[in-house]
């Protein structure tokens, strides 16, 4: 498993591409070997790809919508070709609904789920479902949860049983949620000695600010961490885990007839009522741009990480957004990882990207770049984000990222976790169930004029935050001198620091 | 165990195949899938870090970046290829380099399937057309930078390659730890690029798996067209490095930018399909929550943060075992290094229960499944039936070894340990922090 050739682990790595043109003419300079011990005979069906056979037809799958008697909506895609069955239960309720000075509020609840229930200890939970060869996974997102576990068909019962106590009756025993409290402080400690995520995290804090939720890690700060309490605990879960702010998604090889009366036995007897309203979060105040420094004394790389807040999902500019990202950063062959790896030989590979949600998540583009390349690289991104704000796409570059969206959409569905996981989304975003069934149309509606203007209103370069993450005493003077904005000093938890080096005033 | 007995009925994870060789050497491998309108190719070379010379480490996975800049009929560089290939719908598209093989795997729309192939074919039979000093240049700083980010500027980072680096002591091929040196990288050469391609990148040694939404009567007169004129190439020489037991334990402390101390255990292991055991002893020391170490020494001891065992399936030279544990804030790593060691002679000592055994069994049965609902990308079915076929000669090894690895005892188990997992044996790492860094934050 070392040594893979992907863009950036970050991400869903080289998945989803587009455009450049095949070369039309073939100028091979320097070819290497001519003296081929013997060398393959060329034939003319090799001079150009082939073309597509007859068109595939994919339908994406369309879950069967269902619910419980108290009103929980379960969504039922059957699949029988291989005896697994994916079960998800998704909230509408994430790091959005953590308090003030509690980051990390919904990640610990998550959490702590498996870890005692009033009948089982984390012990039992632990055993009882890798007894059944089962697989359980709780963790919460931007502005959703999903607990979710992958069963044997034939387990599928017993398995929904463990599942429903843990998602219905967490106890949060005080030993428990100080022991699960310490390793979250342990995976803090390490998230912090690590570059690549003290650049995402503290270019969250810059753009969302310290009041708005989304200006910390999911997981919370060693501050937040130690000040949320056990009572804190169980009023989010008392809060948000109700059959009103929640659904079911279920994927693989069951039917209704066979799953309704089990959930119904297990999630029945849940109580309806609805969650609180989530607050209206403040964003960070408008101010002159900075570029924000975090030092790691003699990294062989920098960490670079820009954005600005972006798109919701529901925006109505969503699917040009999509499109105009994919050619500016998401995929393998995007003008910044063209520009800052096969170019220039600065980065493994750069990205950029959207994280939609209800309400607009980050923008990000970023990458690890050569320390003594900091700064052109630096000035690289900015020109190709001005040069996709100010400029034109070419018919190519539109043509290919179009088909690569609508290309990829059948992998999405592979398994039955990525297809439970899909709709899980869906719903979470608020999206319609059909979402899938329009999305080819949406995508190829897609004009040049319209990418034009998604990079023109959704793009600025001029205010984007700027996060480096590097040797500061060595790259700070060539960054200044790029007069991006003010240089300022932060720790690797995005907490201003009185400057240090003398290169930062 | 009621569990036990629900399971026993399950059928196993299986792939169907068939496989046939070109006349020129080219082993195919066809299995059919139709859960979705998808393809899977996966090729590949029985090529990897194994077969550089003295000098030259990290070369093979160099010439694997060289291997998507473009050959005589798609010509141009990494851009080109991957635009032709994302624009077509692939996804779980990459190549990979290991200790003994390297990798180039692609799921296409099955639409694409002929276009997957004479993708593949153009670069097995006419990379060296366009390969030329700057895309090898560029590529050399590419993989300098991907060592600088996934090694030197990662956590940790440099003690696993130090770890390799004293099990597998130079010269062995191993010590490379794939990636390679700097200084390596810095020497390869153009005349490296044709001498590597034409000894190691042939058809004979090398092996395609399609996978997924196909009938083979279409596909075989494809493969054939697109495979078959690519000549047969030299066989390469068999593997003569050998991998000398150890016999006294090594202790080295290390210094890194972090703030937990980790204990890295390392040891020599099994060699591929050896064991059936090998793969289930891991998981019963730390395969899930239930298992020992998470279990005592994160859940009841709290002495750990994390904890890891792992055994490399696909490394001919002995695979590399690997158990860590990241230290829990107020322990000392000393602490770590005995409970790691209590908990390895324990399974020396007796062999585990058959509820463990059992419940090692279910999981790693369950994890093949859903690895089987992939056609291609990491450990898809194109990757176990290449493995098989390597490491076997045979692509049906694969349902062979599950039922020998579901037929497994207790006694089987506690061998396995004795045979590997002695102190003597043994490279033990420790992480200490670089120096008493202000905790970081303490913010709000």
């Amino acid at each position: 498993m070392k040594a893979l050739l992907c863009t950036v682990s970050l991400l869903v790595a080289c998945a989803a591409g587009s455009p450049k043109a095949l070369p039309q003419s073939a100028q091979a300079q320097a070819p290497a070997a001519s003296a081929q011990p013997q060398g393959t005979p060329d034939s003319s069906f090799r001079a150009r790809p082939p073309p597509p056979g007859t068109a595939v037809e994919f339908h994406a799958p369309i879950p069967t919508q269902l619910a419980l008697k108290n009103g929980l909506p379960v969504f039922l895609i059957e699949r029988h070709d291989i005896p697994l069955v994916s079960v998800a239960l998704a909230l509408r309720s994430g790091a959005d609904t953590d308090p003030p000075g509690k980051a990390g509020l919904s990640s610990f609840t998550l959490d702590l789920l498996d870890e005692g229930t009033a009948s089982r200890d984390a012990a039992a939970i632990a055993r009882e479902f890798e007894d059944l060869g089962a697989r359980y996974s709780g963790a919460s997102e931007a502005d959703s949860s999903r607990v979710s576990v992958t069963a044997l068909s034939d387990t599928l019962e017993p398995v929904l049983e463990i599942f429903a106590d843990v998602v219905l009756h967490p106890q949060f025993r005080a030993a428990d949620v100080e022991r699960v409290r310490v390793e979250r402080l342990g995976e803090i400690a390490q998230a912090l000695d690590d570059p690549q995520s003290v650049g995402g995290h503290v270019l969250s804090r810059v753009i969302f600010g310290e009041k708005h939720p989304w200006g910390y890690p999911r997981e919370g700060t060693v501050g937040s961490v130690k000040a949320i309490s056990r009572k804190d605990i169980v009023a989010w879960h008392k809060a948000w885990f109700r059959p009103a702010n929640a659904a079911l998604f279920v994927v693989g090889d069951t039917d209704a007839a066979v799953l309704m009366p089990v959930l119904e036995r297990r999630f029945g007897g849940w109580k309806d009522g609805r969650p609180p309203k989530s607050a209206r979060h403040q964003h960070a105040k408008k101010a002159a741009r900075v570029v924000t420094l975090v030092d790691k004394p003699g990294a062989p790389q920098s960490q670079i990480w820009i954005g600005e807040v972006g798109v919701s999902s529901s925006a109505p500019d969503i699917f040009p957004v999509r499109v105009m990202n994919n050619i500016l950063g998401l995929s393998f062959n995007s003008r910044l990882n063209g520009n800052l790896r096969t170019e220039h030989a600065y980065s493994y590979g750069v990205f950029s990207f959207y994280y939609a949600h209800r309400e607009a998540g980050p923008f990000v583009a970023a990458g690890g770049v050569i320390t003594e390349k900091t700064a052109e690289s630096l000035a690289e991104f900015m020109k190709e984000l001005s040069k996709m704000k100010s400029g034109e796409v070419s018919d190519e570059e539109l043509a290919e990222a179009k088909e690569s969206l609508v290309r990829t959409i059948p992998a999405l569905f592979a398994s039955n976790d990525q297809t439970a996981g899909a709709y899980a989304r869906v719903w979470s975003e608020g999206l319609p169930v059909d979402y899938y069934v329009t999305y080819e149309d949406r995508v190829q509606a897609v004009t040049k004029e319209a990418v034009a203007k998604a990079a023109r209103e959704r793009l600025h370069p001029e205010d984007m935050a700027i996060v480096v993450v590097g040797p500061s005493a060595q790259i700070a003077p060539r960054i200044e001198a790029l007069q991006l904005g003010r240089i300022e000093l932060r720790d690797a938890e995005g907490e201003a620091r009185k400057a240090v080096s003398a290169a930062a005033q | 165990m009621f569990a036990a007995i629900l399971i026993a009925a399950a059928a196993l994870p299986q792939i169907p195949f068939e496989k046939y060789e070109l006349p020129n050497g080219l082993t195919v491998i066809l299995s059919e899938d139709h859960r979705a309108p998808l393809v899977a190719v996966d090729v590949w070379y029985h090529v990897g870090a194994v077969n550089e010379r003295k000098g030259r480490s990290g070369f093979a996975h160099l010439f694997e970046h060289l291997m998507f800049q473009g050959s005589k009929h798609l010509n141009g560089d990494e851009r080109t290829v991957f635009a032709l290939l994302e624009r077509n719908g692939a996804t779980n598209l990459n190549g990979t380099t290991e200790w003994d093989r390297t990798n180039y795997f692609e799921t296409m729309p099955s639409d694409r399937l002929e276009l997957t192939l004479w993708l593949e074919s153009d670069r097995m039979g006419f990379l060296l057309d366009t390969v030329d000093q700057k895309k090898l240049d560029t590529q050399r700083e590419v993989v300098r930078n991907e060592r600088r980010q996934t090694l030197e500027n990662t956590p940790y980072g440099r003690a696993e390659e130090r770890l390799v680096q004293l099990l597998y002591p130079d010269p062995h091929p191993y010590f490379g730890y794939v990636i390679g040196s700097h200084e390596d990288l810095e020497k390869a050469s153009l005349d490296d690029v044709r001498n590597f391609f034409h000894t190691y990148y042939s058809p004979n040694n090398a092996a395609v798996a399609i996978v997924g939404d196909f009938r083979p009567a279409d596909v075989k007169p494809l493969v054939e067209k697109y495979f078959g004129p690519i000549p047969r190439g030299p066989e390469p020489a068999p593997v003569t490095a050998k991998t000398e037991p150890h016999t006294r334990e090594i202790r080295e402390t290390m210094r890194d930018q972090v703030q937990l101390a980790k204990v890295l255990i390392g040891y020599v292991g099994a060699g591929p399909l050896e064991h059936p055991a090998a793969a289930l002893l891991m998981r019963i020391l730390a395969g899930g929550k239930s298992s020992r170490l998470h279990h005592d020494l994160v859940y009841e001891k709290k002495i750990a943060q994390d904890v890891s065992a792992t055994w490399d399936p696909a490394m001919q030279l002995g695979g590399l075992i690997e158990i860590t544990a990241t230290v829990q804030a107020g322990h000392a790593s000393e602490e770590i290094v005995a409970a790691l060691a209590d908990e390895v002679k324990r399974l020396r000592d007796a062999p585990p229960s058959p509820e463990e055994l059992a419940r090692a069994k279910r999981n790693l049965e369950s994890g093949l499944f859903a690895q089987l609902e992939s056609v291609g990308g990491f450990g898809g079915k194109g990757d176990q039936l290449n493995y098989y076929e390597m490491f076997a000669k045979d692509p049906g090894m694969f349902a062979k070894n599950l039922e020998a690895t579901l037929a497994v005892t207790p006694a089987q188990v506690q061998k396995v340990a004795q045979q590997y997992l002695n102190d003597e044996q043994r490279v033990v790492i420790t992480v200490l922090p670089e120096q008493k860094q202000a905790s970081a934050g303490g913010g709000r």
